[in-house]
């Protein structure tokens, strides 16, 4: 059981979706993960830059056929934090229904 | 904590779609789950090969690492992920981890003792057909995990 912790990083809307999109696969091709969160290839790039910086993902560039291709994967790190603020919103969740029946 | 209770709940919701997204485009296809079962077969039948001590052993340990690379390489092109080895699940892979023991071992035991014969063919069969239902298990278990809320 992670302990409760609230990412300020991590909670981005995007950022929250390539985190939890990467959190059951080992890594995410850039562009798969460009098309489900229907963002451009700057503004994906930006939000991993933000999450790469603070060490919780981690970008895997090889070229395949002539062609660059990025890959995308959640460190360990990245893994707890993510964890860690899922079970932070479910405390506050928890909090509220708690406080609407008491 | 600087979030409001619906906000929170709206987070709560956009991560677990996020995740069963994510986990439905890295289901692995029939396609996958055959090769897959073709490919345990194959290692079955190098046992078997080497038990028997034939020739055939070097080009069809060739063929099978090609086989393997391709499965994977294919994988990843038509999903752009990689499940994790246990994503799926601990007892199908504990399961699928006995099958393949247990196939490899009676092939090696029935070819240094009877040589090679048409048990060879059953045995591969057998075991490409279960090992491909259970990764295809593996996969269901992935995509009917409730992850989040």
């Amino acid at each position: 059981m992670t302990a409760p912790s609230f990412d300020e990083v991590i909670h981005n809307p995007v950022r929250l979706r390539v985190c939890a999109m990467l959190s059951v696969v080992n890594f995410g091709a850039f562009p798969v993960l460009r098309d489900e969160l229907g963002v451009s290839d700057s503004v994906l790039s930006k939000h991993l830059a933000a999450l790469e910086a603070v060490g919780y993902v981690k970008l895997e560039k090889a070229t395949s056929a002539g062609r660059l291709r990025t890959s995308v994967a959640l460190t360990r790190k990245g893994r707890n934090a993510y964890a860690g603020h899922v079970a932070a919103l479910k405390q506050i969740v928890a909090g509220e229904s708690a406080n609407r029946l008491g | 904590m600087e979030t409001d209770p619906l906000e929170a709940r709206a987070a709560l919701k956009d991560a677990a779609a996020a995740e069963q997204r994510s986990a439905l485009l890295a289901k692995s296809t029939w396609l996958y789950e055959a090769w897959f079962g073709v490919n345990v077969a194959g290692c079955s039948a190098l046992f078997a090969l080497n038990g028997a001590q034939t020739v055939l052993l070097s080009p069809l340990s060739l063929v099978l690492l090609t086989s393997i690379f391709g499965l994977r390489f294919i994988y990843h092109r038509a999903t752009g992920s990689w499940v994790p080895f246990l994503g799926g699940s601990w007892r199908v892979f504990i399961v699928m981890c006995v099958v393949v023991i247990a196939s490899c071992a009676t092939s090696y035991l029935l070819a240094s003792t009877c040589g090679l014969g048409w048990w060879l063919a059953i045995v591969a069969v057998a075991t490409a057909v279960t090992t491909a239902l259970l990764i295809r298990r593996s996969g269901a278990v992935l995509t009917e995990r409730k992850p989040t809320p």
